[in-house]
């Protein structure tokens, strides 16, 4: 038997939900439409109510604000970030570029001094050489420079730059040669002191030069220098070679003289070979 | 049906209200701005189908029609224009349940989806005839795809609080 079903369980819509009042509101809200549109209630609504929505709008413009205030910084912080990575790598490059001009300066001022060495010591022929690599061979300070017998130099030849006496070209090959400095065992100059009075020979001693045997009755004091004499034939006079440190009695009658070379290896990349 | 206890109401109602307060702020604010393109999703319609479908307070036509006003108020083109929509989706959601009367969860889901796409249509068909200034930088049927994605994706995260009100 078929069970009686009730004309409120076939409805369309639930019990608690009436049909009527739901067309009625839908209506009012098509009356409302066309009120608003005929009339334009909503903007009077809203201009009433203005106090009230622009508290919303205002706050959220706010928000917004404050979120594109932060893209904002993040965006400015990135590219301050990219300007300063960009600053310092012009930085680098003008140091480069700097350490490339000074090097030049130095460098210029190298090849005037050894040109005003050059007029000085002319006519002698002068070579212009380059120091290679200065080293240590057998307990000898060995200069190697960047001329040999191609260009001329031969052995014994006095080897100067613009600060004074650097060595002598001990052995020549093709293209480079070697140079005894100054502080070798094996140097020995004659030398003459600046007041042009006394007449010495001075030897390398690896850490200083010295004159061994210097009278005690010839006044000698610190800081006096001492120049080639030119008497040897090796040297040409009047090329620096040291300046006095150290004065130390050696018996009764001679001092023992130290001597601070006024060249280096370690100071100076160019120099000049004497044909003298 | 299950009832609800006293405090989960509590719960649901200030959620509600939250809520509410979240759609009004965020409706003026366009978040695709760093698109460079205009897009407001319809944050009110996932809310009342999130209110409608799970009675997240107790709605009546009364209810939804004040509601609808209040919101046209706020950001509508026309008085009317969300009341119309909403008054329609309780009525589809008052008809659907007498064919779910206890829809699984794909089947809510799917309902819901419905809804908020025919709730995105209705907004956008009255903004077309009646918002003078309404211009968008795409074509209607691609702004109309993206709303309907958006909004239903609000309308999860809204969910996500919603049962969240039931606790643990």
């Amino acid at each position: 038997m078929a069970l009686k079903v009730s004309k409120k369980k076939l409805s369309l819509f639930t019990s608690n939900f009436s049909l009527t009042y739901f067309i009625f509101f839908i209506t009012l809200t098509f009356v409302l439409m066309f009120m608003d549109y005929r009339y334009d209630y909503l903007k009077q609504i809203r201009k009433d109510l203005s106090i009230v929505t622009s508290l919303f709008i205002s706050s959220s413009n706010n928000i917004m604000n404050f979120f594109e205030n932060i893209q904002d910084s993040t965006k400015s912080n990135a590219s301050l970030r990219d300007e300063i990575k960009q600053l310092n790598i012009k930085i680098d490059k003008l140091s480069i570029e700097n350490q490339i001009r000074n090097f030049l300066v130095a460098e210029n001022e190298n090849l005037r001094e050894a040109n005003i060495l050059s007029k000085k010591l002319s006519p002698k022929k002068t070579f212009f050489a380059e120091v290679t690599t200065p080293t240590i061979r057998g307990n000898k300070k060995i200069v190697v420079i960047n001329k040999g017998t191609k260009n001329g130099l031969r052995e014994g030849m006095p080897v100067v730059n613009k600060l004074g006496l650097v060595g002598q070209i001990f052995s020549t090959y093709e293209k480079t040669s070697e140079v005894i400095p100054l502080l070798s065992k094996k140097f020995a100059v004659n030398a003459l002191q600046n007041n042009g009075k006394n007449h010495v020979i001075i030897y390398g001693n690896n850490e200083f030069l010295e004159i061994p045997y210097f009278p005690v009755s010839i006044q000698i004091s610190i800081g006096d220098i001492f120049v080639t004499s030119g008497l040897d034939n090796v040297y040409p006079s009047g090329i620096k070679i040291g300046e006095v440190v150290e004065i130390s009695p050696e018996d009764k009658q001679f001092n023992k003289i130290k001597l601070k070379p006024s060249t280096s290896s370690n100071q100076f990349s160019l120099v000049t070979v004497i044909d003298y | 049906m299950i009832k609800k206890n006293h405090e989960v109401k509590l719960r649901q109602r200030k959620l509600f209200i939250i809520l509410f307060l979240f759609s009004v702020f965020f409706s003026f604010i366009n978040l695709f701005s760093f698109l460079d393109f205009d897009f407001y999703p319809e944050y009110f319609i996932a809310l009342l189908v999130l209110t409608i479908s799970s009675n997240l307070i107790e709605v009546s036509i009364n209810k939804i029609f004040l509601i609808g006003i209040l919101v046209d108020i706020l950001i509508g083109s026309i008085l009317g224009q969300y009341t119309l929509t909403f008054l329609i989706l309780l009525g589809l959601q008052i008809f659907s349940q007498k064919y779910f009367v206890l829809p699984t969860k794909p089947q809510s889901m799917l309902l819901r989806f419905l809804f908020v796409s025919l709730g995105v249509i209705i907004v956008s068909i009255i903004s077309q005839k009646f918002s003078p200034n309404f211009y968008s930088s795409m074509s209607l049927l691609n702004q109309l795809i993206i709303d309907i994605g958006v909004t239903f994706f609000i309308l999860i995260i809204f969910q996500i609080f919603y049962e969240k009100t039931y606790g643990s």
